[in-house]
């Protein structure tokens, strides 16, 4: 096999729960050896057993499959960071380190003195991106924040929902994790690249918040220029009709659709069969429609419920009219384009045995990447602390004794 | 083009030239490239590109030059014209790629080809050119020509978890899918570069935004299906664990989060009892259970909500903040520009533009401890740099260009 892009490059993650793990994952996924610092006495959020697999598993950090999900690919040690003799060790580790991911509250690597400006003293050249909510400076920044808080701090929260309902709810998940993920991961081969050209290292302090705030940018443009703050909308564009998600047959069955242009509506009209509402003046034009458009959508929902939310899709799809069913995880399971893709992997792993995972996420033709499986808690130990820090095994089992490995 | 030892070494992607062709699909990841020092080129049909005519305008005043949608992810990208779909623009393009390092495009698969402009012959020209395609769905499948929208992609790959169980799936407000994709085409970009500085071969790398959004921003729910067969369903803001969720304050609302923290301690559940005045019926042992929580949530919620409705959405944020619950305000868009934090990390930067003046603009999202050397410059208006790239690089007079523009090629 050819050697993939980022052999040779290590980096330690301090990391817990999603943002930090997925940007570690993405370097993994490319050749990167990302080596998780962790304690079973105080486990990642995400290595809780909460949900363990395969289903119906007694409890068990080593099956818990969020942590799987996030982190597969990585090596695991098990390092006490609360004692002198576990930051020790992990300064040596850092010598021969290329970069850290920390997405620790803004407290934790500071007080043990294992933050950037700790691990520089250590070694000059080293990258580090430290990702805390609101950031590493700021009167907020020591803050105590999940990824349900960061949507809602960025105003994101406040223009998700409906307008006639009086809360509104965001997205279903974290997806800030994700921005902030991928762009640390884009962000330390960056630097990596600087590194080698320049032989400087790099802090980069990305604060998660700014990362949803910085694809907001219209909303707060339009507040900033021109002083409007705009309110929820629901499921309705300001510019397109049609626009929005249409009730199909069966239960919870919904289909997506947008008709930006005269053209779109035109071969709108025609795969819904050309009913005699769509040649009303009313909606003849975009503005018109606009007008008419609790009108319109009731029309276009008498074609909908008639078909289910896959057959919807397909029919509007075939005549070119932008269209997607709101697929469910069964649906997207069974998504012929995502299996076209092999966009699911199945992985085997010691005590999980066979599981799909997530595979690497991004096709590139020469230099494809791996998915590879989940360490267990601690798994690397030896390899780590005897291989490449030359512990002796008398050595390992005396940390052992003492819970510095633990 | 020769280029001095200090430019090439004064950020990471100073060395690099990276041609854009790209709608809404691919403009954030020219911009992530272009912020790095990357020498970026967006390529803009004749009259500028479709982009232009994303709303808001400055002023709403729907000009070309006045989006700010264009004018914010094309800062630090310099912008020439030219039409793809005639033989002397094929002709010039293919000159332009023999130099360029990257090539970020989002066509619909095939169109390149159809012009002899896709991969296979840019790869004969430059055949250490990474072309970037960033699609909907990928390059090849039975998904490969649908159309696609943000609105689409969220629909199929994120939706089915956003809203309230009541009502229907809720829309983003803004591009979510196809940012976050274009973030990750920004990294595999990288990736390909790394692969070439070893290899010196370029590549095609092909990033769907079906694939990021169902891996990435769904959540997971194919993979639930996959490994255990539980649907995940909408569940408005409530989180799996409880309390977490949004509820009504004096002047707003206010995502509220108590009981993570085991135990006793700072943000524990005892704690979180204590803090919204210690209720009798929440002291029983049976609730100190998470799972028993999110059950009976309907039990808790009002004596949260009697709690939080005696505060503002400030004070509870800085409350909370004190006792170490996660708690945080839900801010509108004008709270979050004006909040002490969003200051002190001076998020918001000015940016002088030619046509709508100096106007505050969202910076990126990272701060450098030293920071890198990047040249500055707002969005392109539409040809701006015609001359220097067409003259300057490609060796046409003044005269030829004339032609060029006469004829609709530029």
């Amino acid at each position: 096999m050819n050697r993939l892009p980022l052999e040779g490059i290590r980096v330690i993650s301090f990391t817990n729960g999603l943002a930090g793990p997925y940007a570690g994952r993405l370097l993994c996924d490319f050749g990167a050896e990302v080596i998780v610092v962790e304690t079973r006495k105080r486990l990642d959020t995400f290595r809780r057993p909460r949900l363990c697999y395969p289903k119906d598993s007694e409890p068990d950090f080593d099956k818990s499959w969020s942590w799987a999900e996030y982190n597969r690919g990585k090596k695991s040690i098990s390092v006490d960071l609360k004692r002198e003799e576990g930051r020790e060790l992990i300064k040596r580790l850092v010598k021969i380190s290329d970069a850290a991911i920390d997405n620790f509250g803004a407290r934790v690597l500071r007080g043990f003195g294992l933050d950037y400006w700790g691990l520089r003293e250590v070694k000059p050249d080293f990258i580090m991106v430290s990702m805390q909510g609101l950031g590493q400076s700021g009167p907020e920044h020591e803050y105590v924040l999940w990824g349900m808080n960061l949507m809602p701090l960025a105003g994101l929260t406040y223009e998700w929902g409906f307008p006639d309902v009086p809360t509104p709810t965001g997205s279903g998940g974290f997806p800030t994790d994700y921005l902030a993920g991928v762009t640390t991961a884009f962000m330390i081969v960056a630097a990596i690249e600087y590194r080698e050209r320049t032989g400087e290292g790099q802090f980069v302090d990305m604060a998660q918040v700014e990362n949803a705030a910085t694809i907001m940018e219209s909303i707060y443009m339009d507040y900033t220029i021109n002083g409007r703050l705009q309110e929820r909308r629901g499921n309705r564009s300001m510019y397109f009709a049609p626009y929005g998600v249409y009730r199909c047959k069966g239960d919870e069955r919904w289909c997506a659709i947008e008709v930006r242009n005269d053209n779109e509506w035109k071969r709108f009209c025609h795969a819904i069969g050309n009913p005699p509402w769509a040649e009303l003046p009313k909606f003849a034009t975009m503005l018109s429609r606009l007008q008419n458009v609790d009108e319109l959508d009731s029309h276009i929902e008498e074609w909908t419920a008639n078909h289910t939310h896959l057959e919807a899709m397909e029919i509007l799809q075939e005549a070119g009219v932008p269209a997607g069913a709101v697929l469910d995880g069964e649906n997207q399971a069974n998504c012929p384009q995502l299996t076209h893709r092999e966009t699911f992997v199945q992985i085997e792993h010691p005590k999980m045995g066979i599981a799909f995972y997530p595979g690497v996420a991004m096709h590139l033709a020469k230099s494809p990447g791996i998915a590879r499986r989940p360490a267990l808690l601690g798994e690397h130990n030896e390899y780590v602390l005897n291989e490449l820090l030359g512990l002796s095994k008398t050595e390992i089992n005396q940390l052992v004794e003492a819970e510095v490995l633990v | 083009m020769t280029v001095s030892k200090k430019r090439r070494n004064s950020a990471p992607l100073s060395p690099y030239r990276v041609i854009e062709v790209a709608d809404e699909k691919g403009v954030y990841c020219g911009k992530l490239l272009a912020e790095l020092g990357a020498d970026t080129i967006k390529v803009e049909k004749p009259g500028g590109d479709d982009t232009r005519n994303i709303p808001p305008f400055a002023g709403d005043d729907p000009h070309t030059e006045k989006g700010f949608f264009f004018l914010y992810y094309n800062q630090n990208k310099k912008g020439i014209t030219l039409n793809l779909e005639c033989a002397d623009g094929q002709d010039i393009f293919k000159r332009l790629m023999r130099n360029a390092d990257v090539m970020v495009e989002s066509f619909s698969p095939g169109y390149l080809d159809s012009l002899g402009i896709g991969y296979s012959a840019l790869n004969e020209i430059n055949p250490s050119l990474i072309m970037t395609s960033i699609t909907g769905f990928g390059q090849s499948g039975p998904y490969k020509a649908y159309k696609v929208t943000e609105l689409i992609s969220f629909a199929m790959g994120a939706m089915f978890q956003c809203g309230e169980p009541a009502q229907p799936p809720s829309v983003s407000p803004i591009m979510m899918s196809l940012h976050c994709t274009a973030i990750h085409a920004a990294f595999a970009t990288l990736i390909a570069l790394r692969h070439r500085a070893i290899t010196g071969e370029g590549q095609h790398v092909d990033v769907a935004i079906h694939d990021i959004t169902v891996t990435g921003i769904g959540e997971g729910m194919a993979s639930r299906w996959l490994n255990f067969e539980e649907l995940l369903t909408r569940h408005g803001s409530q989180h799996v664990t409880a309390p977490a969720a949004i509820y009504p304050c004096k002047d707003g609302h206010a995502y509220v989060v108590g009981g993570l923290t085991p135990g006793n301690a700072p943000g524990s559940w005892p704690a979180f009892v204590d803090w919204i005045g210690s209720p009798d019926a929440l002291k029983e042992p049976v609730w100190e259970d998470s799972n028993f929580r999110r059950q009976n949530i309907d039990v808790i919620n009002p004596y949260i909500i009697e709690h939080t409705m005696k505060y503002t959405k400030a004070e509870l944020y800085r409350e909370g903040q004190a006792k170490h619950f996660p708690v945080s305000p839900v801010q509108t868009p004008a709270d979050f520009v004006n909040s002490p934090q969003t200051k002190a990390r001076e998020f918001f930067t000015e940016v002088d533009h030619p046509v709508i003046g100096k106007q505050t603009y969202p910076g990126p999202p990272y701060k450098l401890a030293v920071p890198w050397e990047i040249v500055k410059r707002p969005a392109p208006l539409v040809g701006q740099h015609n001359v220097e790239v067409y003259c300057g690089e490609l060796g046409f007079s003044k005269e030829e260009l004339s032609v060029l523009r006469a004829s609709g090629i530029i």
